[in-house]
């Protein structure tokens, strides 16, 4: 058999038309078949090994791919329209955050739990539009993407804390903390860009997953007070963020 | 599966309910979806672009480029009658767009050694092979081709998804075989 044919046997080594696709076991896994449809894949996964072995490769791939971060981008970060109509409150106070504040990285990368077992994250993506793997430092044009993952549903907020005492809110826009479904992880629809500092800044984000919706003012007061007292209902995730002068 | 299926059902609802003017007005919720929609459908798209373009690295970009055109005009996708397979069509295009870049062909085709893409029998003559193919083929018979060798679809789905006759699948495919072994007979008299 010549290279081109052998080729063509490795791409499609069952062409059996009672073979199942791709399409098939996605739709499957995705409970997008009717009854019928259900029972009849089913059938023909269970009695053919090539369809059962490609079934469970497709399904350990939703898997991998339900248990990773979500990476998606809301807006190009060269799109300054968008942002703003994402959360042009949220851009002010980005800006705001901003300011002079001289200080060296966190040696300790990643969250610092302070109770609970939910959990807030962000990516950072970068001018270009590339997702940096270093969370703990970002640059001006730089875009903040926020998500939380709650078992169950939450009253979420985003504050922020910089060196310097001062108190900023990310998310939400309003006066009271947002509420998000549990059972997974969530992206917030709002993205945050920095803007150009003169000098590099510190910062610890504060994301707050309460059971219970809480005014942001409460928030604010509580890091004002250096954590003395948030509120009870609230699980706590920290995480430092050095933002990094403009070149 | 069963969180994947509770946010399914938000985003296919939610999706449905998308029209430019409620894409317009209500930013929040269609990225709500989007986000649900990429946490149920996201992997698919992940793994036919990996098949595709023979990539993990341009696999996530073309990821992140599809959710991001959808972010732009949402109404693309509320016009389709099927999510799951207007997610392949999408995937298809914005992966031929990348592997017909030559510069970024040319290096997709040097990386095989390095990159470990999850390519079905994935052999390094076999995914030159088919980046060789998409590059060389017309766009309808290089989407023919993805859908019979790579997603193992009959001519039936395919004549669905491209919104064809099964007679016009069969003679895409037949087209496109006869021109890659034109090709490679061409390739084994240099």
């Amino acid at each position: 058999m010549s290279n081109f044919k052998q080729n063509l046997a490795r791409l499609r080594s069952a062409p059996g038309e009672a073979c199942v696709s791709d399409l098939d076991i996605d739709r499957l896994l995705l409970e997008d078949t009717d009854r019928t449809e259900t029972a009849s894949m089913r059938a023909q996964i269970s009695a053919c090994d090539h369809c059962r072995q490609r079934y469970e490769a497709i399904e350990a791939d939703y898997q991998r791919f339900q248990a990773r971060p979500a990476k998606i981008a809301f807006a190009p970060p060269d799109q300054r329209s968008t942002l703003l109509q994402l959360g042009a409150g949220l851009l002010a106070t980005a800006a705001a955050v901003l300011l002079f504040v001289t200080s060296t990285p966190d040696p300790s990368p990643g969250a610092i739990r302070l109770k609970g077992g939910d959990r807030f994250d962000y990516t950072i993506v970068t001018a270009s539009g590339r997702i940096r793997n270093d969370r703990t430092t970002a640059r001006p044009g730089d875009e903040l993407q926020w998500r939380f993952r709650a078992s169950e549903d939450r009253y979420v907020a985003i504050l922020s804390r910089g060196d310097d005492g001062r108190i900023s809110v990310y998310f939400p826009e309003g006066e009271q903390t947002e509420l998000i479904s549990g059972g997974g992880e969530t992206v917030l629809p709002t993205a945050v860009r920095l803007h150009g500092a003169e000098r590099q800044q510190r910062e610890q984000l504060y994301g707050f997953m309460c059971s219970k919706s809480v005014s942001i003012e409460t928030l604010q007061a509580a890091l004002r007070e250096e954590s003395s007292s948030f509120p009870s209902v609230c699980t706590i995730d920290r995480r430092p963020l050095l933002i990094l002068e403009d070149l | 599966m069963d969180g994947l299926t509770k946010e399914k059902g938000l985003a296919i609802a939610l999706v449905e309910s998308i029209t430019p003017s409620v894409a317009a007005s209500q930013g929040y919720a269609h990225r709500r979806v989007l986000s649900a929609l990429y946490r149920t459908h996201g992997a698919l798209v992940l793994r036919r672009a990996r098949q595709i373009t023979g990539s993990d690295e341009e696999a996530e970009d073309v990821l992140q480029e599809l959710f991001h055109n959808l972010v732009e005009k949402p109404e693309s996708l509320s016009r389709a009658s099927n999510c799951t397979a207007w997610l392949y069509g999408a995937t298809t295009h914005l992966c031929f767009n990348r592997i017909r870049n030559r510069k970024n062909r040319e290096r997709l085709l040097q990386a095989h050694g390095a990159d470990k893409a999850t390519h079905r029998d994935a052999s390094a003559e076999t995914l030159a092979f088919v980046q060789q193919a998409l590059g060389a083929l017309p766009d309808a018979q290089a989407m023919a081709f993805v859908y019979y060798y790579l997603d193992q679809m009959t001519h039936a789905e395919i004549a669905d998804v491209m919104g064809c006759s099964r007679r016009h699948v069969g003679n895409l495919l037949e087209r496109a075989r006869a021109e890659l072994e034109r090709i490679h007979r061409e390739d084994a008299d240099e």
